[in-house]
């Protein structure tokens, strides 16, 4: 019988209807229940309830031929639909073997090393500079709260979506031992990543950022937050393992954490090398297309010699020196200091490659 | 492209009220009477303060079970210093400690709504079935209250603190919309008062944990930090100026009661400001209300966007991934991505 698999995030919900291991459909539902906004009109149950009419309608599928799986953080809704199976996201995070997988909600992050929940209205207190700043920031978070649907874009001032992700920023998402992992992709999922641009800077630093410990790493997006439906099934079902392996996901670029100065050689296949000495605390960008494989040579005071064979991406290759994982140096002030600059070097380098 | 219908101001039939004494009394009404705001459901006498006593108190004289003290007599002595009585009442011995109670007065309990009596528990609460109006918040602080609602007349930031201090008078009580942003000062100042309620289009979070500490209750329309409520909201209040309503905290609605009976001149003006929140209704069976609906042009919306977050506008045009809104005080068009609005009912 074919599969539906739900997932219920912090401001949305994301669908997955598997018909056959090669024939699936996701919808993400860009709205959840809040008991404050809708309680007194409607159930949970009645709201989702329609939510599944409403989404069926519109893939013109019949609910009654599925059997439904739904997960969820920190654990599936209590609602009144017929399912089969239901587990808490964390515990089928780490499904696809490939992939060492980071989801990021509104106000959570999962990973297969650490979950992390944070209620917006707790980063209230935080000392800051600008009392009127502070007031914006305070009611910016607190509304998080009152409207989950609420969706920061680049649109709006770009400050507060800085101060959103900064809720994650100082947090470390890399593999605990990076070495074993070194063949898996860090694939970044969630509905943070949900649609969004590649020539995003703001997305892209934001990934650097959480990557924080020294060395090679691939770095994924699932722009269409397919990662965890497609999870939930494996754990319902070995056989949709296929499902991950063989998805798609954007292949944003490959990044190295060498934390200091370092001596870079890089060999491309047109046999042209090309030699670099890198300052600490900087962010440099190499054009590399996702077809491109490059053989890189690197002495740093932390990594020690590396000599490896890696792979473009969207953005190419990207060294990053900045000395992430030193939580004494890279504080949230240092960040909140440095940050628009970053950004605008990733902007500069995104911009550069349009032409 | 689809999104929750939100309903902000409802209108019920046969919602259950109740009134209840704060200590045991009497009961003056029956089951099947009709009652209006001001009749008299029952009488208690209640006593309103009650004051622990220094340990270290010395009586001015030798203590039996329960002495009756007048007002600014002298209850005893702390050291040098004379302990008078605040107010006529007993002293009493509870757990060694000595206490000073005000005498109990009577307190009348009012219907405070248009309505029947469905229920009474006899000497202790009743039951009354009635019709309100219900406005959702979206944020207040988590107690229940009520009391007489003052409607300031949308004022400018400098204006309202001048109609909490001269033209609103004996405020203790009484809940209070004072516009559209419930500045700190104000808040304050209505802690001070002892203002029971206070409501307003938006408030800083700063400003309702304030309120939270102090217990007031504070409730907003719109979101934090917004200085904007909505004319449909802003003409319900209006029209129910110096009425008893009922603030409950944990539903996050304020719950107007509405006349049934058309004896009560400020009926017409509710009536008034139905039609214009209400679309005529037709003789259609009832449906269960809808929890969704298909993003169309010309539908009502709430905007959780900034800067307009907590915004109504008409939806001009629908795209793929966003809409334009035409706000009445704005002269072009807004977009707001999906999912950043609702529509209203």
């Amino acid at each position: 019988m074919p599969i539906l698999s739900v997932i219920f995030g912090d401001s949305g919900v994301s669908f997955l209807f598997l018909d056959s291991l090669s024939n699936y459909k996701a919808h993400n539902f860009p709205y959840i229940y809040s008991r404050d906004l809708f309680g007194g009109q409607y159930s949970e149950s009645a709201f989702y309830s329609e939510m599944f009419n409403i989404v069926c309608k519109t893939l013109k599928k019949d609910l009654n031929s599925y059997q439904v799986l739904i997960g969820g953080y920190p654990e599936p809704p209590r609602i009144e639909i017929n399912r089969v199976f239901e587990l808490p996201l964390s515990s089928f995070i780490h499904y696809g073997a490939i992939y060492h997988s980071v989801l990021i909600n509104n106000t959570s992050l999962v990973s297969p090393s650490r979950c992390f929940s944070a209620f917006p209205v707790k980063y209230l207190n935080d000392s800051l500079v600008d009392e009127t700043y502070e007031h914006v920031r305070t009611n910016y978070f607190a509304n998080m709260s009152a409207f989950p649907m609420y969706k920061s874009n680049s649109k709006e001032d770009p400050a507060l979506l800085i101060e959103k992700d900064n809720i994650f920023r100082l947090l470390d998402v890399s593999p605990k031992h990076p070495d074993m992992e070194k063949d898996k992709s860090i694939l970044f999922s969630g509905e943070r990543f949900l649609n969004i641009e590649l020539d995003n800077a703001k997305s892209v630093e934001f990934c650097l950022d959480l990557i924080k410990k020294p060395g090679v790493f691939q770095i994924k997006l699932d722009t269409q937050n397919l990662y965890s439906a497609m999870a939930l099934a494996q754990a319902y079902d070995q056989s949709y393992e296929t499902l991950i392996l063989e998805a798609e996901f954007t292949n944003l670029c490959t990044l190295i954490n060498a934390p200091g100065a370092s001596e870079f050689l890089v060999y491309t296949g047109n046999s042209e090398n090309k030699y670099m000495e890198l300052l600490p605390d900087a962010l440099y960008f190499l054009p590399a297309s996702e077809k491109t494989q490059l053989a890189v040579k690197m002495k740093n005071g932390v990594l020690g010699t590396v000599e490896r064979y890696i792979q473009g991406g969207a953005l190419g290759l990207i060294v990053d020196t900045r000395d992430k994982s030193n939580e004494k140096t890279f504080t949230s002030h240092y960040v909140s200091k440095n940050i628009k600059e970053w950004i605008s070097v990733i902007d500069k380098n995104i911009c550069m490659r349009r032409f | 492209m689809y999104a929750p219908v939100l309903k902000r101001i409802k209108y019920l039939d046969n919602v259950l009220i109740e009134r209840a004494l704060p200590v045991k009394g009497f009961t003056s009404v029956r089951d099947g009477d009709t009652v209006e705001p001001f009749t008299k459901l029952g009488m208690a006498k209640v006593s309103f303060s009650k004051i622990f006593l220094p340990e270290r108190i010395k009586l001015g004289q030798e203590f039996s079970n329960k002495m009756f003290i007048t007002a600014k007599k002298e209850v005893g002595r702390v050291g040098f210093r004379r302990v008078l009585a605040p107010f006529d009442g007993y002293l009493t011995k509870e757990n060694g400690r000595f206490v000073f109670q005000e005498e109990p007065r009577d307190y009348w309990l009012l219907s405070g709504v248009w309505g029947q009596v469905v229920s009474v528990v006899k000497d202790k609460s009743v039951l009354v079935k009635t019709r309100v109006i219900d406005v959702k918040m979206v944020a207040c602080t988590n107690q229940n209250v009520s009391g007489e609602l003052i409607v300031f007349p949308n004022p400018s930031d400098t204006l309202e603190m001048h109609y909490l201090e001269k033209f609103s008078r004996d405020v203790h009580g009484k809940i209070i919309y004072v516009g559209d942003f419930a500045a700190k000062r104000l808040v304050k100042r209505a802690i001070e008062l002892g203002v029971s309620g206070i409501l307003a289009g938006g408030a800083d979070k700063e400003t309702f944990d304030l309120a939270k500490q102090n217990s007031l209750f504070l409730g907003i329309f719109t979101g934090y930090g917004s200085e904007y409520i909505s004319n449909a909201i802003f003409e319900v209040l209006k029209s129910v100026f110096n009425r008893y309503v009922f603030l409950y905290g944990e539903e996050m609605i304020l719950r107007i009661p509405d006349a049934i009976s058309s004896t009560n001149p400020s009926i017409d003006s509710v009536a008034k400001v139905r039609k214009v929140v209400e679309k005529p209704k037709k003789s259609v069976p009832k449906e269960s209300p809808k929890v969704f609906k298909e993003v169309q042009k010309g539908e009502k919306v709430l905007v959780v966007q900034y800067p307009y977050l907590g915004w109504e506008g008409i939806i001009d045009s629908v795209d793929e991934r966003s809409i334009l809104v035409k706000f009445d005080n704005k002269k072009d068009l807004i977009q707001v991505f999906l999912p950043n609005f609702l529509l209203v009912e």
